[in-house]
């Protein structure tokens, strides 16, 4: 690539690439769907990944590997041992140490051209709303129903698009809200009853289709950001890893839809935990006392 | 006639392990009935108490979900695909 105010990004003003950068990022630039331009698109973009876990991992880091400026990582949990035979972001001598540390870490040593913002606390309805609207994007790497409801509700409100993707098993589902075309109230109204649908803590999940799954998210948010290809709106991928089949359902707004339907019925966000007849979650004191001190 | 079912990882511990289970039904609910006598306790997996399919299932029927067509009244055809489908929480 020769240099230049177009060939380094330097047009639509701001800082032009570094050298550094435009080697980093020369096999991106050189795609005529990416070039320069895109280039700065991605390092302009903010994104917000909930989880640093089995999903969060691979899609923080391929938003960082990409450049794109700012990641923002919400979690609160402590890296365990057997969270290391699928969450890429962690690794042995993290074991025990805030996965938002750890994770942080790993996505400087990656690239320390991007920013990575950390929210050490539970995403909830008094915080969810503050957090989301500092980023462009949205991406769903959560564990539980009732954070996935509070996330959708949240990015909807906010006008935000929403990059859904979760797991168990062999099995991945990922898709793309944009509000105006669905929810995902619309593809699941309601959660099922607590104890029917099991955690991958407890039935288990390969750890190579977080990775499948992840990638999936991460390149959709690259088609937000970038504006290209035809995204996963309206639709619904489904991943069998045993099978290798990959399935495209149809996704459609409901218009009885309580939060994005005709005549909504919810209009700010709920108690999710209620919503979901779960427990309410039990956040260590220790977090607490970190999270009162942070930046929401 | 028969339509060939196809049953996520989740619920193939009830169903022998088989990823593809072919049945006889002209609807869909037929073919829930067909399904819950070859494996039975599939009711369980997608009916409530009330018999109602629970808002985190849904049922495709050539990719399509059912609420947007006849619900579980949805017509078959020779060589249709159903497909069950739960919503999965995991993340981490």
């Amino acid at each position: 690539m020769t240099s230049g105010a177009s060939e380094n990004g330097a047009q639509g003003g701001g800082s032009a690439f570094t050298p550094d950068e435009v080697m980093r990022y020369s096999r991106h630039m050189i795609m005529g769907q990416v070039g320069p331009v895109g280039q700065r698109q991605l390092r302009n973009a903010s994104v917000l990944v909930v989880g640093a876990g089995g999903l969060g991992s691979p899609v923080a880091l391929y938003l960082a590997l990409a450049g794109v400026g700012r990641v923002g990582l919400v979690d609160f949990d402590i890296v365990d041992l057997s969270n290391l035979q699928r969450q890429i972001l962690h690794q042995t001598q993290d074991v025990g140490r805030p996965k938002i540390v750890s994770a942080k870490e790993s996505l400087e040593a990656y690239n320390p051209h991007v920013t990575v913002d950390t929210h050490e606390l539970p995403i909830t309805s008094d915080n969810a709303m503050e957090i989301i609207a500092q980023y462009d994007i949205i991406v769903n790497g959560a564990d539980n129903f009732a954070t996935r409801y509070l996330v959708n509700d949240a990015a909807y409100f906010s006008g935000k698009t929403l990059v859904d993707g979760s797991i168990l098993l062999f099995d991945g589902q990922a898709t793309v809200y944009k509000p105006g075309h669905g929810c995902y109230r619309c593809l699941y109204p309601a959660p099922p009853p607590p104890g029917l649908v099991p955690s991958c803590a407890e039935a288990g999940v390969l750890g190579a289709i977080t990775g499948i799954v992840g990638s999936i998210q991460a390149t959709e948010v690259f088609k937000q950001i970038l504006d290209i290809g035809e995204p996963l709106v309206g639709r619904l991928l489904l991943i069998d890893a045993l099978t290798m089949d990959f399935r495209m359902m149809k996704v459609r707004r409901d218009p009885a839809c309580p939060l994005c339907g005709d005549e909504p019925s919810i209009d700010e966000l709920i108690d999710y935990d209620q919503f979901c007849g779960t427990p309410p979650l039990i956040v260590p004191e220790e977090v607490l006392q970190a999270a009162r001190g942070a930046p929401a | 006639m028969p339509v060939s079912v196809y049953i996520p990882s989740p619920f193939r511990r009830f169903m022998a392990n088989r990823e593809q289970v072919s049945v006889e039904g002209g609807t869909v609910r037929e073919v829930l009935d067909a399904l819950e006598r070859a494996y039975p306790g599939f009711d369980h997996l997608v009916y409530d108490s009330e018999r109602r399919v629970p808002t985190h299932i849904n049922i495709y029927v050539n990719n399509r979900e059912i609420h947007g067509l006849a619900g579980t009244e949805t017509s078959l055809s020779d060589g249709d695909q159903v497909a069950v489908i739960p919503a999965l929480a995991g993340g981490a």
